[in-house]
């Protein structure tokens, strides 16, 4: 019996080839070959699909970002000159589009809240409750360079439809994508059109919850904010953690809807990886070395991000049994 | 026990052949078109920032080089002794990029450069260096057509290169035009708030100009009748007014700053000069005609609103803007309007302001350099440059008689009627700041921090010489960094 | 009696003040559609009045979009272009999933935590090198390879849906058919892609909608042709260039909308139950 190596995910694969174990040993381990053949070859598109297209540009942009290049010569190495170049007072713009980032990150906590609300909403049997769903769910669907045109209008300052109607109200026109008030609007949009899938997610959560729970707290006199705070919220931690995780992963890598609006001025918009697209044959020239070097503090600040998040979650997120 | 049944066979075959021809037909698109028939292709690649007007415009030239070359082509076929083998006729494909400047990296990256392609000034520099320009000087100077001694000297210079700077040496890029920088006025808002013509040839003073603009803005109530309150915080007084005329769409700081007698930087860009008292009086006086006087709109309401539809729309009395607008603006203004001078300090007041250009490069390893040289040359020519002198894009890039006194024929009877000023401008103008550094971030950043100076709280707004002090570190690290070979040989 | 009404009457109220929380937010997102999709009925001279309907309305823009721009080469190219990665890259990763759930063999156990390893990096640092290694070891810049293959050999995440879906699956029948001499490769096609079909149907759907969204890959491989440009490149065209006509803009945005759109309200219970389920292992 090879009962050695079982891994959790293949508990199942167990029982396949228990079966087999029946038969005489020769047969078995034909079938072992086979299957061993057969793994190999089910797994390698797959894997060398990954080998060239993420481990070897990821082992190059480390060496990249050892050097100078700007595609025409060939690549100048210079050890840690990048990086202390991004660490010096000289870079003016990276940290504060980090920082922008993470202010943008506020959104994925809003988002969270008011998704949470309204899948509650949602989760009992209302009338027209897949309708509202399905228009929660409709911005997901639509890509971000056409989302970013709608509101780039719907925010212009001389013919936008939100001054158009404050101005029916007798308000001055406001411009909403100046220093003061591009932040608050972006995470706005971001908010209003990123929840879908929070919607979408909380409510299979919600109604996953077994109805036992609800009906006891009932019986101990429970209100309805009180089983809302004591039942739903941490039976729906662990996706919560999934949402706050993608979220705040998907935030600091923002790009298209940035790009689309405000292009990175204000400079209170300007988001990492616009400026790393800047530096590699952008706005900014072509600085493929420095622009890899960029791109991997913001993965390394990214993966600290989500260590952190793991770390805390300890202390907020129950997991069933 | 059969694997699939008929169906399911039947529906992977229609799954893989699918797969196969969007894979087919997709690669097949890039490959296939570019040698076809008995004809030489010609690529050439341009930008979109002229609009349709320039993008019509180069493909009307293309089809005239090419009717051009394809007549002599015939006529030398024509006169082929028996065995010899045929000319082959050429057919000029243009394609039109949008954010042409930064995709051209990507151009050169994916070595598919055209044979002919647009240089703008600004990234001459950048460019040339990575050695994708093929150096013209010697089909220039064997060309009959061309004859350098009567084009604008600034529009040539701008595309020599010696190696190591610009400015000198071997000529790479064949000039497509000169746009001058003007003060484009809109004549029926002067007259409506009673406002005098600016000078056709003497530039404004400052002074003049911040007068004259201030005088817009404070439309008469009992006309207009409207809810929008505007206090002036120079008097004090407020207007009720339905609508609110900026004096001029935006002020360069270039033109006063070179018009003062400042500069940015020093001649071997070591050095910013930023902080010098003639550059902070410049930036004096744009901070108080924005934020005081109210004349032109902040940066942050340029930023979704564009100049050229502040002016159209009749929002901006003043203009100020290259050549190229001019056949837009006759296009589409509803209003009489002219050019004047822009406003300039007295110091040296022809130095108000720059020229832009683009001229035509041809790729090193073309496979038809000769016809390439050919086409780039034919938009230098005296040929090329009256069919775009002609449409009103933009003004010849000779300054002999016979051919300005075709730009005054071709412009008679059209607006603007200051015609003599396109050649007062296009003497004087220099190139732009972009033609300062290869790259431009150290300008763009100048720019991006100058909306200090025009916070809506007075409390948090810098002053013209807080701002400039402290910008001159700023910049001079960027410098510093950006290009490290200007600092290191002493 | 009273109380009973009392708490009739805080039911009705608690239920109105919710739909009016639901509406209040559906409209945030309707409105802004509603606003585009009759901005593009609009004509040139009425897109900058601040009307919310046109008062003549008109089909023009629709036409222009598609004579004047390269709005339906775009579209032609963008479904050659997604075809092939999406229909390969879901038969691939599910036949990893098959692999990883049903076979055993040597190493597949670092293999596959090596795979979940890489769902951490983060995209932006394979952009750059990426872009340098195709430009200059591929020489595929300036074509559509660098948009589909590497798509067409799967993904991670759609592998692990495959496999967390295959693990709920009973393995009887694959049992009959090993009985039966079949093959691996047999048992993967006829059997466990009908059984997976459902979530490969989800699959299939998600990867599209993102590959057609997809902005920034093309827009670093195939920015600078024209006639290679997706939807989203030629609406971002539009947009970026120097006159923009906003009519004429806004237009392609309902128009570069439509597919995705039309594909989310036929399949909507596959996707609504697709990420639904995603969130839940």
């Amino acid at each position: 019996m090879q009962t050695e190596r079982c891994s959790t995910q293949s508990e199942l694969m167990h029982t396949t080839t228990a079966a087999p174990s029946a038969q005489p040993k020769k047969k078995l381990s034909r079938m072992r070959r086979s299957d061993i053949f057969w793994g190999y070859l089910c797994v390698a598109p797959l894997t060398i699909g990954l080998l060239l297209f993420l481990a070897a540009p990821l082992c190059y942009a480390c060496y990249l970002s050892l050097t100078t290049y700007d595609l025409f010569n060939p690549p100048v190495f210079v050890k840690f000159d990048n990086f202390i170049r991004a660490f010096s007072e000289n870079e003016t713009q990276f940290w504060p589009s980090v920082g922008n980032a993470f202010v943008m990150c506020i959104g994925v906590l809003l988002s969270m809240a008011i998704s949470l609300v309204l899948a509650n909403l949602l989760s009992g049997k209302k009338k027209g409750t897949n309708v509202f769903r399905m228009i929660y769910f409709l911005p997901t669907i639509c890509s971000s360079v056409a989302v970013g045109i709608m509101w780039k209008r719907i925010y212009d300052y001389q013919y936008g439809f939100l001054n158009q109607i404050i101005g029916l109200f007798g308000f001055e026109k406001v411009n909403w994508l100046d220093s003061a008030h591009a932040v608050p609007s972006l995470i706005f949009l971001n908010v209003i059109f990123g929840m879908g899938t929070n919607i979408l997610l909380y409510i299979a959560t919600i109604k996953n919850i077994p109805r036992s729970y609800y009906e006891a707290a009932e019986l101990d006199g429970a209100g309805g904010l009180q089983k809302f705070f004591y039942i739903t919220l941490p039976s729906v931690s662990p996706v919560s953690f999934y949402i706050l995780t993608m979220g705040v992963i998907g935030c600091l890598q923002g790009f298209a809807i940035y790009q689309v609006m405000t292009g990175g001025s204000p400079s209170n918009t300007m988001m990492p990886v616009m400026l790393i697209y800047n530096y590699a044959g952008g706005n900014y020239g072509a600085f493929y070395g420095y622009s890899s070097t960029l791109a991997i503090l913001l993965g390394i600040i990214i993966a600290i991000v989500t260590a952190l998040n793991f770390g805390l979650s300890k202390k907020w997120v129950y997991y069933e049994s | 026990m059969r694997i699939l049944t008929w169906k399911q066979i039947a529906a992977w075959i229609c799954a893989i052949v699918l797969v196969a021809a969007c894979f087919i037909t997709a690669v097949a698109s890039v490959t296939g078109n570019s040698e076809s028939g008995d004809y030489i292709v010609i690529t050439l690649c341009h930008w979109d920032n002229g609009g349709t007007t320039e993008t019509d415009l180069v493909k009307e030239v293309c089809a005239a080089f090419e009717e051009k070359y394809n007549a002599e082509v015939d006529e030398k076929n024509a006169s082929l002794e028996e065995g010899e083998e045929e000319y082959d006729r050429i057919k000029v494909e243009v394609s039109v990029i949008s954010s042409y400047e930064s995709q051209f990296n990507s151009i050169i990256a994916a070595q598919t450069v055209p044979d002919v392609f647009l240089v703008p000034d600004g990234n001459f520099g950048q460019w040339v260096k990575t050695g994708v320009m093929l150096d013209l000087t010697e089909y220039i100077e064997q060309s009959e057509l061309i004859d350098l001694s009567k084009v604008w000297p600034s529009a040539v210079d701008r595309y020599r290169y010696n190696g190591k700077t610009m400015g000198s040496g071997a000529i790479y890029c064949m000039p497509k035009d000169i746009t001058p920088y003007v003060m484009y006025y809109n004549k029926d808002l002067f007259d409506r708030y009673g406002v005098p013509y600016p000078d056709p040839s003497v530039p404004w003073t400052p002074e003049e100009a911040l007068q004259y603009w201030s005088m817009f803005g404070y439309s008469r109530s009992e006309e207009l009748g409207g809810s929008t309150v505007y206090v002036s915080s120079r008097t004090g007084e407020t207007k009720v007014t339905s609508e609110h005329v900026y004096g001029v769409a935006k002020i360069y700081p270039e033109s006063l700053i070179w018009s003062n007698g400042a500069d940015y930087l020093s001649e071997d860009r070591t050095e910013v000069l930023i902080d010098s008292s003639e550059f902070i009086e410049v930036y004096d006086y744009i901070q108080t005609a924005t934020m005081d006087y109210c004349v032109t709109p902040t940066s942050a309401i340029l930023a979704t609103t564009s100049e050229k539809t502040l002016f159209l729309n009749g929002e901006a009395a003043c203009y100020i803007e290259g050549r190229s607008v001019t056949s837009d603006l006759r296009k589409q203004a509803t209003f009489d309007w002219d050019i004047a001078p822009i406003p300039a300090f007295e110091a040296d007041p022809n130095c108000n302001g720059w020229s832009g250009s683009v001229g035509y490069a041809v790729y090193k390893n073309t496979a038809y350099p000769d016809i390439a040289y050919r086409l780039a040359e034919f938009f230098t020519s005296v040929e090329g440059q009256l069919i775009m002198t002609e449409s009103g894009f933009s003004i010849p890039l000779y300054n002999d008689e016979e051919t300005i006194a075709k730009l005054y024929e071709y412009d008679a009877g059209k607006l603007p009627q200051n015609t003599a000023e396109w050649l007062r401008a296009a003497q004087y103008q220099r190139a732009g700041l972009w033609q300062y550094l290869p790259s431009v971030r150290w300008k763009d950043r100048l720019a991006d921090d100058m909306g200090v100076l025009f916070e809506s709280d007075p409390s948090k707004r810098a002053t013209a010489e807080q701002f400039l002090t402290d910008e001159k570190e700023v910049i001079l690290n960027i410098i510093k960094t950006d290009f490290p070979e200007l600092f290191s040989n002493g | 009696m009273q109380v009973n009404s009392g708490k009739k009457f805080s039911r009705a109220a608690g239920s109105i003040a919710t739909y009016v929380l639901l509406v209040l937010f559906a409209a945030f997102i309707l409105v802004p559609f509603a606003y585009l999709l009759s901005c593009s009925f609009k004509n040139a001279q009425e897109i900058n009045l601040s009307a919310f309907f046109p008062k003549h309305w008109t089909g023009a823009n629709y036409r222009a979009v598609f004579e004047e721009t390269v709005m339906l080469r775009a579209f032609l190219n963008t479904f050659l272009y997604i075809i092939p990665p999406v229909l390969t890259g879901v038969f691939m990763s599910g036949l990893a999933a098959y692999g990883f759930a049903r076979l055993r063999f040597p190493g597949s156990r670092i293999i596959f935590s090596l795979m979940m390893a890489t769902l951490v990096i983060p995209n932006i640092i394979i952009m750059i090198p990426a872009y340098v290694m195709f430009a200059n070891f591929y020489h595929w810049v300036g074509t559509p390879l660098p948009v589909m293959i590497p798509g067409m050999f799967g993904s991670t995440v759609m592998m692990f849906f495959f496999l967390n879906f295959l693990r709920t699956l009973p393995t009887d029948y694959e049992e009959a058919a090993i009985l039966d001499g079949m093959s691996r490769g047999g048992i993967y096609i006829s059997i466990i892609l009908p059984l997976i079909k459902p979530a490969i149907i989800t699959q299939t759907l998600l990867s599209f909608i993102g590959f057609y969204n997809d902005y920034l890959t093309p827009l670093l491989y195939l920015g600078n042709n024209e006639k290679l440009f997706t939807v989203q490149l030629a609406i971002n065209q539009m947009n970026s260039a120097y006159s923009v006509e906003t009519e004429k803009l806004l237009t392609a945005c309902v128009v570069a909308m439509i597919p995705t759109s039309v594909l989310f309200l036929l399949c909507q219970k596959y996707l609504v139950d697709g990420i639904s389920l995603s969130g839940l292992k």
